[in-house]
């Protein structure tokens, strides 16, 4: 009976292709604000001529910040959207995510104590919503689920989060 | 239903509240009664009037307070009626009780009571019921109601158990009392006798606020120190009083260590005078602690905790801890006297030759920090920061020489650590997540991370890395399975 399995299975559901889109906005906003802000900084250091290595500083957080916007941007989000994975059952929550370091997760479901329905601005844009699954310590987030799934979700991890187990 | 029992605190709650009361308010009675006593000015008389007041209120509070605080067992819970002005009522469940600890300072023990509290490692109000003073005998029989094993039980029993105490104190077996050479041992393997040097220097300064003594010292050292037999004798004198010190606070704390346990609780009691006792049902216990310090390796002593999910007290106080300085051979026999189905499996599987390459290979952003920080501030040092780079490999090599793991049935096993290590035992039931974590690196070489999450106070993370990867996914499926040991609560 040893080794039986050379490999995790992954769970089925995928979170909607719309979350691309939502991740993208997100980022985009973000990384103006940040570039807005260096911009002014840098605009300051050149006005009241600060000292050299502030210049430097600057100019090298703006090189990052465009760097991390292009990741954030244009690669990340397809990558996270591919790789996100859900099951619920009876017994667990099944989760599996990450693109450089990959995470499969098992929650039992007599350990799950709250599940929440989050919805910002953007994610009603598209109607969506992320499921939060709160456990004894920590919490778990499904991210941009259709609405109509979403609420079917809640309702069935709520259903069965009912029983619990003698501790 | 029944209808329950209910009690009032033990009346001399009023004189421990008054003698906390009279310690917090001490520096202002003698401030305001001594300092300015038989004063003339009016603002200190009308001072002195508003304290006797206050001191007057919280005495008739204290009072009331524990005329209002009463406390019922009734329909498998305790609950707790509470506040004079603002009333509270509290119901805690049995059955959600994790371990029970008691505490008798002096005054305690000359009054035969004791506090006890009750913790259901949940947070909020309702974590945890502490009874400031309780009979003795009211104690023993709280603690019994409050861990009986899990059952669906009428009411009657409760009322049985109060017969029953007596009988179960009888078939309490002792596992270990802490004897005189065992103290000996834990305050030499503790380093306990440096303990006094500190203590040195804080009554020197304290004396030298209010008399400056350092002259004097001074002419009085530089004269011993004019003979070498002087500075012997100072240095052995010294040396006897840090020993002494050293013994004297270990025996203090571990003085009367005792561990017992009966047919379904486990005892530790511990402390010469304030004396700390924790309790805990033997199907609550959440895992096994087996922890090593170098010096504990190289002695073949080890710590061993029982894992709860209640709170377990502080610091000092953890109450946890089989006795700290045990001999490995033997903590591993109590562990399985106490509970026989956790067995510390000797046995386990190393990482394999993979895993060292991985650790080898994995880039150190410590070194890295050190490497960039060396080259901006001190670049003619730049080599300084490979001694940086020597110690991280040092660690990461002894970590992957200590760490092993075993799934064994319903148990997972595993231990790593550099210097320190520790080892954790639990049962599948007892995870309440697991979490199997790949980077690109450990798929190229086949490893896996595994991390498993158990109740405690906070939960504990425990994790391995690097295994082979079709261990973690036998892992994973291991705890697919974990329905067969789980029992469900139907009081919900």
């Amino acid at each position: 009976m040893k080794k039986m399995y050379s490999e995790i299975e992954e769970p089925k559901r995928c979170i909607s292709e719309k979350a691309m889109k939502v991740w993208r906005i997100s980022e985009t906003l973000i990384n103006m604000g940040i570039l807005v802000v260096l911009g002014i900084v840098f605009y300051l250091d050149v006005y009241f001529e600060w000292k050299k290595w502030i210049g430097w500083i600057i100019i090298g957080l703006l090189g990052l910040t465009v760097l991390s916007a292009i990741w954030g941007i244009i690669i990340e989000p397809s990558l996270k959207q591919k790789y996100w994975r859900y099951d619920v059952d009876e017994e667990f929550i099944q989760l599996k995510s990450g693109i450089w370091n990959k995470k499969h997760q098992l929650i039992p479901m007599t350990k799950v104590q709250s599940v929440e329905l989050i919805q910002g601005p953007l994610l009603r844009k598209y109607q969506l919503y992320s499921i939060s699954v709160g456990t004894m310590g920590s919490s778990h987030e499904i991210p941009a689920i259709p609405q109509e799934e979403a609420q079917k979700l809640r309702d069935q991890i709520a259903h069965y989060a009912k029983i619990k187990e003698v501790e | 239903m029944m209808e329950g029992r209910t009690a009032r605190l033990h009346p001399l709650k009023m004189l421990l509240d008054l003698i906390t009361l009279v310690k917090t308010n001490i520096i202002f009675v003698f401030f305001l009664y001594v300092i300015h006593f038989g004063t003339d000015s009016k603002f200190w008389i009308a001072l002195q009037y508003l304290f006797a007041v206050f001191i007057l209120i919280a005495i008739v509070y204290i009072i009331f307070e524990w005329c209002f605080y009463r406390y019922t067992v009734k329909d498998e819970a305790i609950h707790i009626k509470s506040g004079v002005i603002k009333k509270s009522e509290r119901v805690v469940y049995l059955n959600k009780i994790q371990n029970i600890q008691r505490r008798s300072t002096v005054i305690h023990k000359i009054f035969n009571i004791s506090s006890i509290t009750m913790e259901t490692g949940e947070s909020g109000d309702n974590g945890s019921i502490a009874l400031a003073a309780v009979s003795r005998k009211e104690a023993d029989w709280l603690e019994t109601i409050a861990s009986t094993e899990y059952i669906e039980r009428s009411g009657e029993a409760i009322e049985e158990s109060l017969d029953v105490i007596a009988e179960k104190t009888n078939d309490r077996q002792i596992h270990f009392i802490a004897s005189k050479k065992d103290v000996l041992k834990a305050s030499f393997t503790s380093f306990s006798f440096f303990a006094l040097i500190p203590v040195v220097f804080s009554i020197y300064s304290n004396v030298e606020d209010f008399f400056p003594v350092t002259n004097k010292m001074g002419d009085w050292f530089s004269s011993v120190m004019r003979y070498w037999w002087m500075i012997a004798i100072l240095l052995f004198f010294f040396t006897m009083a840090a020993v002494a010190y050293g013994v004297i606070s270990t025996y203090w704390r571990y003085g009367k260590y005792q561990i017992s346990s009966d047919s379904n609780r486990i005892y530790i009691k511990k402390g010469l005078v304030d004396e700390v006792a924790f309790s805990i049902l033997k199907e609550k216990v959440q895992a096994i602690e087996v922890i090593q310090s170098p010096l504990k390796r190289i002695l073949k002593l080890a710590e061993v905790k029982l894992v709860s999910a209640g709170e377990t007290g502080e610091d000092d106080l953890k109450s946890n801890s089989l006795y700290p300085f045990l001999p490995i051979e033997k903590a591993y026999d109590i562990v399985h006297e106490l509970l026989p189905e956790y067995k510390i499996e000797p046995k386990m599987t190393s990482l394999p030759k993979t895993a060292l390459a991985a650790r080898l290979l994995r880039p150190s952003y410590l070194w890295i920090l050190s490497f960039i920080a060396l080259f901006i501030f001190k670049p003619s040092l730049w080599y300084a920061s490979f001694a940086v780079l020597l110690f991280v490999y040092l660690l990461r090599i002894l970590d992957f020489i200590n760490s092993r793991y075993i799934v064994k049935d319903e148990f997972i096993q595993m231990k790593s650590g550099s210097f320190q290590t520790s080892l954790f035992l639990t049962k599948r039931n007892k995870v309440i997540e697991i979490e199997v974590g790949q980077s690109r690196w450990q798929k190229r070489l086949g490893l896996a991370t595994i991390d498993i999450v158990n109740r405690s106070k906070p939960i504990v993370h425990t994790d391995i890395v690097d295994i082979p990867y079709e261990a973690a996914a036998d892992f994973y499926y291991w705890y697919r399975m974990r329905k067969k040991e789980i029992r469900i609560d139907r009081q919900v």
